[in-house]
């Protein structure tokens, strides 16, 4: 039994040692992440660090080999021959929202529809109620005009503002964000990244993969940084961007900054 | 007019020509669906079993197949009219290739259609319902119409169990009449007769299924 007072100090989300291997190499090496309602967290690395993989472990698009994630007293483990069974899944993916890299709407469904589905057939949300908040979404991300369009109508500014009043539609406690302006020139970026600093102002729980490092320093109330499958350090924005400690840190954020 | 004293009955081999083809082409696409359901199944077992299926009836050509099932089956007791064999048989092998036109449709979906499906909560059978297939039918249907068109000119090797179809009736008339230019040459305007709409057909409803996306269908309801 848990007290009101041990409730209160169980982190929110609690990832912990969470191991990935692809053909017995490590691309996850032992990650945890202990986070707090509303806490942003931003994950940064040079590309094969490791950090996708392990933002997809976090709703298990990715089974870890070994590890455990817990979110709203649901605990999913995996590893020693043990999954997670479906149900689990389907509760932990009730849970844990995200934002793709490659946006991934629906291209049969209007950006209103693609709103829609999930909630009328996930959450059993009635038609009409689910449709009320797409509409409201819509709004909120700057498309109400644009609901009844195909995504293939839209930039991919656009769509990925879709996905992320989609993701939002089904209330998640976390929204996970895979490299969510990378498609994106930089006009089309800066929008999408408007719309995520309203909802993290807003208070969501958000885990992002970026290389936008204003946004990372800006928005984020913690920054990781990864590499080779690993965190080589964590803290504040302005203490780990500004003045990382870890030379491996200190090699990327100055390639990234000659890059500017 | 010659012509005119055969043609009755050859339209009357149309039917079976057509009946054959149309029914076979029909439960081997939902038989299909099944063994679809099987290959992409989590147990192996299932999947060796729908793979295996594949190998096996695209592997041995029908005719073989319709002397099977015709000729020797009766000696275990299976003892099926020439109809209802050919309608076996290109059912069976039907439901061989249309697994694999099923097959390639949904791997031209992509990856992260199902990731979002997955990341959304949406459970397999809705993720296909609503996301993959209607994307998949694109790929499809195109090449299912092909497939069926082909069928149809397969469907003669159904005249070697003495199925009275247009092919069979062709071979009679041009003995009794002795005419075999004209009689084939009117068999084989008979199969285009068939096969011509169903590519016609086939080209419309493709177009409306590109135009229907654009107009963006009403599919979601409670």
């Amino acid at each position: 039994m848990l007290t009101n007072q041990a409730i209160s100090q169980t982190p929110f989300l609690d990832v912990n040692n969470i191991v990935v291997e692809f053909g017995g190499k490590a691309a996850v090496n032992g990650i945890s992440l202990h986070m707090n309602r509303g806490e942003v967290v931003a994950i940064i690395g040079p590309s094969g660090s490791g950090k996708s993989t392990f933002l997809r472990c976090i709703n298990h698009l990715q089974a870890p080999t070994s590890g455990s994630i817990t979110i709203g007293g649901l605990t999913i483990q995996d590893g020693k021959g043990k999954h997670p069974s479906s149900k689990d899944l389907a509760a932990l993916r009730r849970r844990v929202g995200m934002v793709f890299q490659s946006f991934n709407l629906f291209p049969n469904l209007t950006a209103q529809q693609n709103i829609v589905l999930a909630q009328v057939r996930t959450l059993k949300r009635t038609k009409k109620e689910a449709e009320e908040r797409a509409s409201s979404l819509l709004e909120r991300v700057g498309l109400a005009e644009k609901a009844n369009h195909l995504p293939e109508q839209l930039s991919g500014g656009q769509q990925q503002r879709v996905a992320i009043a989609r993701a939002l539609a089904l209330d998640p406690d976390v929204l996970l964000f895979d490299e969510p302006t990378s498609a994106l020139d930089p006009e089309l970026g800066a929008e999408v990244l408007a719309v995520m600093r309203e909802v993290a102002a807003a208070g969501k729980t958000m885990i992002v993969v970026t290389h936008e490092m204003s946004f990372a320093e800006d928005v984020a109330d913690r920054v990781i940084f990864m590499a080779d499958g690993e965190i080589v350090e964590q803290g504040e924005p302005k203490q780990v961007m500004r003045k990382p400690s870890h030379p491996r840190t200190q090699k990327f954020l100055k390639a990234v900054l000659e890059r500017k | 007019m010659r012509i005119l004293e055969f043609w009755p009955a050859l339209i009357e081999g149309v039917w079976l020509t057509l009946l054959i083809t149309m029914l076979s082409f029909t439960f081997g696409s939902i038989l299909a669906i099944f063994i679809t359901i099987a290959r992409r199944s989590r147990f192996l077992v299932f999947r060796f079993l729908g793979t295996a299926y594949v190998e096996v009836f695209r592997g041995i050509p029908p005719l073989p197949w319709l002397f099977l099932v015709y000729f020797a089956f009766p000696a275990v007791g299976i003892t099926l009219d020439a109809v209802p064999t050919g309608i076996a048989v290109f059912t069976i092998i039907s439901a061989a290739y249309i697994t694999e036109i099923y097959r390639s449709g949904l791997r031209a979906v992509a990856m992260g259609q199902f990731e979002a499906s997955d990341s959304l909560g949406l459970s397999r059978f809705n993720t296909y319902y609503w996301v993959i297939v209607p994307q998949a039918i694109r790929t499809i249907f195109p090449m299912a119409i092909a497939y069926l068109i082909g069928l149809v000119k397969d469907s003669a090797l159904v005249s070697m169990i003495g199925v009275q179809d247009i092919t069979s009736i062709a071979v009679a008339e041009s003995r009794t009449s002795g005419e075999s230019m004209i009689v084939f040459l009117s068999a084989a305007a008979l199969y285009m007769l068939i096969s011509v709409p169903i590519g016609v057909f086939g080209r419309s409803v493709e177009k409306r299924l590109v135009s229907r996306l654009k107009q963006a269908p009403q599919v979601v309801s409670a």
